[in-house]
């Protein structure tokens, strides 16, 4: 008999969790936050125009990473936060 | 003495060995093979072999909202099938993979990318890390279980597995355990590793460099310093064309060309940033023009149509030019250029080694390992 110890380490300050999804996206704010990659922007805006046919949309941001290979600037969050969006739509490209 | 109470970490009482392997597989705590039990013997002397206390935070990755401890590196590398002596490397390498420089994120990446790691110094030999003949093959302990307690590190204590926060298209094989290498510490007239990142000789340095697997060149039997660059070169240029840290892998008898012609390595650095190039005609035949880099917009409608003069007309891997907002991001301006040579591998056959570094952020980071 003998004992083994859990490897594994979990969240220190629990501040860093996945936002929680929206019950529902009618009539809902939302921002865009393209990460820069090529060609997202086309991805992106064809996402908005299909959610834009099922629900009332208000896009408040459609921000793009000045650098793919950085965490979006402290400003764009800060910008998001004050559009009072509902959800984000984040989205890559290629 | 490091107490056997003072551990934290939440444990499960198993009826036998192979119970408490099955355990360690259920609870997805293992790299698909199976892992030495983490008991609080085996925790205990590898804590010893670090000489640090249980609650000791090596490294914080806020990407993670994760803080990688002394103990949870020591279960982690009890599980690799480490020993203890190995743990201050280990510590450095965790040091390094914490450093805001490393950019812990980008792991997570599509491509996939996952480090290199390069121990230099009097610890290769101490620890018998195998540098010479299947450098970076599997059957050397050292190689082999340094290597696998940092993949193992990373997916119990950051999220970095399947599953988790992971991304990566395919996946890196080398995450298995053979990104772990000794560089050849035989004096010959070569600058050492640790000596070119700026330690003294008797200094073990671990760097971690993030890179996609690696690509062996056929090299040439013709022993001459320009030669053996040109063919180097000739590879790079013709692969991925990423701007950054390359480290190329080279075994002692083609180091020792260098060293009897007197070629520095900053002489053999820049021989390749001046002659590696490729041609726009090339870039655009492989898609490579101005389509993937962060600024495309500005240049309009780009054509990868070769163009009359197309041929003559040159981008280098690490020289700028005029013609680099093409190819390379130009809002990437913290990030790292340039080339580790490094002596590892056997001394037979006809050819050298080289990683591409990964295309995004991260920076190789360079640190020193402190005796406990």
């Amino acid at each position: 008999m003998e004992r083994i110890f859990d490897p594994t380490s979990g969240p220190v300050t629990g501040k860093l969790i996945m936002a929680r999804r929206p019950d529902t996206l009618a009539g809902a704010k939302l921002a865009v936050l393209w990460n820069g990659r090529p060609h997202g922007d086309k991805i992106l805006r064809r996402v908005l125009d299909l959610l834009g046919e099922r629900h009332h949309l208000q896009v408040t941001e459609f921000l793009k990473k000045p650098y793919i290979g950085n965490v979006a600037p402290k400003e764009y969050f800060d910008r998001i936060l004050a559009s009072q969006a509902n959800a984000v739509l984040v989205g890559i490209g290629d | 003495m490091t107490e056997a109470r003072a551990l934290t970490s939440e444990s499960f009482e198993v009826g036998s060995t192979y119970e408490a392997i099955e355990m360690c597989f259920d609870r997805g705590w293992t790299d698909g093979l199976p892992v030495v039990p983490p008991t609080e013997r085996a925790i205990v002397r590898f804590l010893e072999g670090a000489g640090l206390a249980p609650e000791h935070v090596i490294g914080t990755i806020p990407e993670r909202d994760r803080v990688i401890t002394a103990e949870k590196l020591a279960i982690n590398a009890v599980m690799a099938g480490a020993r203890p002596e190995y743990m201050p490397v280990l510590v450095a390498a965790v040091e390094a993979l914490t450093d805001p420089a490393f950019q812990f994120n980008h792991l997570a990446s599509f491509g996939s990318p996952w480090p290199l790691m390069i121990v230099a110094g009097p610890a290769v030999r101490e620890l018998g890390l195998n540098y010479g003949t299947w450098a970076m093959g599997p059957g050397c302990r050292a190689n082999a279980t340094i290597g696998r307690t940092l993949s193992l590190l990373v997916s119990n204590c950051a999220l970095g597995h399947l599953g988790g926060i992971q991304r990566g298209t395919y996946g890196h094989p080398g995450r298995f355990n053979s990104m772990c290498i000794g560089e050849n510490p035989e004096e010959f007239g070569w600058q050492p590793h640790n000596v070119e990142m700026g330690f003294d000789r008797e200094t073990t340095t671990v760097t971690l460099l993030s890179t996609y697997p690696w690509i062996q060149q056929p090299t040439c039997v013709q022993m001459e310093p320009e030669r053996i660059l040109a063919a180097i070169g000739g590879s790079i240029a013709e692969g991925d064309f990423v701007r950054g840290v390359y480290p190329i892998i080279i075994g002692r008898p083609w180091a020792e060309v260098f060293v009897r012609a007197r070629w520095t390595k900053e002489r053999m650095a820049e021989w390749l940033i001046e002659h590696t190039r490729r041609s726009v005609a090339s870039l655009k035949a492989r898609g490579r023009w101005g389509v993937l880099t962060s600024q495309f917009e500005a240049f309009g409608a780009v054509t990868q149509e070769v163009l009359t003069g197309d041929e003559s007309k040159y981008v280098w891997v690490w020289k700028e030019s005029d013609l680099d907002p093409y190819v390379f991001d130009i809002a990437a301006t913290q990030r790292k250029k340039g080339i580790y040579f490094v002596v590892a591998g056997g001394d037979g056959g006809t050819r050298t080694c080289w990683l591409t570094p990964y295309q995004f952020s991260t920076n190789p980071v360079t640190k020193p390992v402190r005796a406990r």
